[in-house]
């Protein structure tokens, strides 16, 4: 397992390399300068030069990369060109809200996937598989956005029982936090759902058919007992890997969400960058998102690989 | 060919979707005569309006009328993803042949720049590429080829890598076929199956990205009847009138529904052992 470990991280260094290759390069190919956005209109040719040198800019593109990562390894992300706000203090101050979405988003796909999936299994064909398909088949068609806007418009609008955005925080008054994060949550973890679902009865159905059930049925083993103990346990290894991909996924997800619902996570902050054109805000949270997206994508890896004993790496 | 459109004409489900992306394109091809109303025109008289006679999904807060708007948005959502998933597939199909049966340093490069676009979450991609070159409906199509390059690649890299050693192959070689004529006459045919599958499912994701590009506001001109353009629009007047919210995200699910569920159509009857299977 070790060996493996070690393996995959070796691997993920190129990856982590190009990810950075990506994030500086990125940014120099948007259209319109640096420096004269950091300028404004007003400035003379001197200023601009030496803005470009303080900067670093004047220097060729390979020495200005390599600059930039050492930096960046020092915690050094350069600051916000529109709030002066060091990048790295704006990502960890929003990162909070994020992983808040992304986790009730999580628990809210696996609390009703998981049982779903298995009830549709297990009475196949039925009422409850038909209403089940439906859900995993709209779940993954829907977009998120759009179900925001129709929560929105049934819970705040309509109903008056949630606010239709903003954000409390989680110490300051947990009660107003919930409420404020159930609808983003629900949005962003509908289409996880749906995909947690579907994994779930695929994989609950091939397992119900294995002997070892079967087995356990004929001597005597309570039914509620085999499906639990039995086939949901041997049908969790791809359920949890799909779930934590979906995780990933939720990162790119929140960008849209958090946008809707005016929350101050970083996909919010990600895209006023790209927006505004703020550069090292735009290197900075791609940079993250990217770094999130391969951690929790290597994660997953290693807990499948940890859980499955009988995967030998 | 006949025991695959049999199969898949069993498929209810997909046979409903095909019938509606069939409805989808005659609107796209003939919605200047479908849509009773020019979709730039604003009316003053019909702010708002509710959904009615005179306009059947109601008038938007310019006054001009949903069912126009949305019809017309069917062309750019279906030319979107035709044009999205052509590029990907075939820029995708290409690198992932050369890769997979070049084998070496080839695959090495290709499959490590995969793995960089793969850390990338698909929507960040697209908002980063929609940045450097602008919002236009033909940059949000280069956008969304390029962020779905990468699935095509990985596809045709790993199908390549089953049948490159098949006996089919070795004979081409033996007989002094060059390495171009076998990738593309002898090995491509062996692996479309997943190819076209594939293709289905990104034209669903192909149009989502596209509305949820053109909801950030990011994605094609702000004028166009994009259906992402109007929910971004109808989102901050769903209080005076919730039709302006909620159709165009109709058209929006009904169309990637429809993608889906051929795409898992044809999944089922292109190979039968796939069956069942959620993901």
């Amino acid at each position: 397992m070790l060996k493996y470990t070690l393996r995959r991280l070796v691997i993920a260094l190129p990856v982590l390399l190009g990810i950075s290759v990506i994030a500086f390069f990125i940014v120099r190919l948007v259209p319109g300068d640096t420096v004269t956005a950091l300028l404004g209109a007003h400035y003379s040719e001197a200023e601009a030069e030496a803005l470009r040198q303080r900067l670093g800019l004047d220097q060729p593109l390979p020495v200005q990369y390599v600059i930039w990562l050492g930096n960046v390894l020092s915690g050094d992300f350069g600051q916000s060109a529109f709030t002066g706000e060091p990048v790295l203090e704006a990502i960890l101050n929003r990162l909070p809200v994020t992983i808040q979405l992304v986790a009730i988003s999580i628990c809210f796909a696996v609390f009703v996937a998981v049982p779903l999936g298995v009830m549709a299994a297990v009475g196949r064909s039925g009422r409850t598989d038909f209403f089940a398909t439906l859900f995993g088949l709209l779940g993954i068609s829907i977009p998120g956005f759009w179900l925001g806007v129709l929560l929105i418009l049934l819970f705040s609008l309509t109903l008056g029982w949630l606010p239709s955005g903003g954000f409390v925080s989680l110490w300051d008054d947990p009660i107003a936090n919930f409420r404020h994060m159930i609808l983003p949550g629900l949005s962003l973890g509908m289409a996880v759902a749906a995909v947690v679902m579907r994994m779930t009865r695929s994989t609950m159905l091939e397992v119900l058919n294995e002997e070892y059930i079967k087995m356990a049925r004929a001597k005597g083993v309570p039914k509620r007992r085999t499906i639990i103990r039995h086939a949901l346990r041997n049908a969790l290894i791809p359920i949890i890997t799909i779930t934590g991909i979906q995780a990933g996924y939720l990162l790119g997800g929140s960008i849209v969400i958090e946008q809707i619902f005016s929350l101050p996570g970083i996909g919010l902050l990600a895209l006023q960058a790209i927006t505004n054109r703020d550069y090292a805000l735009v290197q900075g949270t791609v940079l993250f998102i990217a770094l999130g997206f391969m951690v929790i994508n290597l994660l997953v890896d290693l807990i499948y690989a940890w859980l499955d004993p009988r995967i030998k790496y | 060919m006949n025991d695959v459109w049999y199969r898949f004409s069993r498929n209810k489900l997909a046979v409903f979707g095909l019938v509606v992306i069939g409805l989808y394109l005659v609107c796209a091809l003939g919605a200047r005569w479908i849509a009773p109303y020019d979709p730039y025109e604003m009316r003053v008289e019909s702010v708002l309006r509710e959904p009615g006679a005179e306009h059947w999904l109601g008038a938007d807060p310019f006054g001009r009328d949903m069912f126009s708007r949305i019809v017309h948005g069917s062309r750019i959502s279906l030319r979107v993803g035709l044009i999205a998933v052509s590029i990907a597939l075939s820029a995708g199909t290409v690198l992932g042949m050369l890769a997979g049966y070049f084998g070496r340093w080839i695959d090495g490069l290709l499959s490590r720049v995969v793995d960089v676009m793969f850390s990338f979450p698909d929507i960040l991609l697209a908002l980063v590429i929609m940045a450097i070159l602008g919002p236009s409906t033909t940059n949000v199509m280069i956008a969304i080829g390029i962020v779905y390059t990468p699935i095509f690649a990985r596809i045709a890299r790993g199908s390549v890598l089953s049948v490159k050693n098949a006996m089919f192959v070795e004979a081409a070689r033996a007989i002094g076929v060059g390495h171009f004529m076998i990738m593309f006459r002898h090995i491509l045919p062996n692996i479309l199956a997943p190819l076209i599958i594939q293709t289905t499912l990104s034209f669903a994701f192909a149009i989502l990205a596209e509305a949820a590009l053109s909801f950030l506001g990011l994605g094609v001109e702000p004028d166009a009847p994009s259906w992402g353009i109007m929910l971004n629009e109808g989102k901050n007047w769903m209080e005076h009138g919730w039709w302006v919210a909620v159709f165009p995200g109709v058209a929006i699910t009904l169309a990637v529904l429809s993608f889906n569920v051929v795409g898992d159509g044809l999944r089922d009857a292109l190979d039968p052992k796939l069956r069942g299977r959620g993901d």
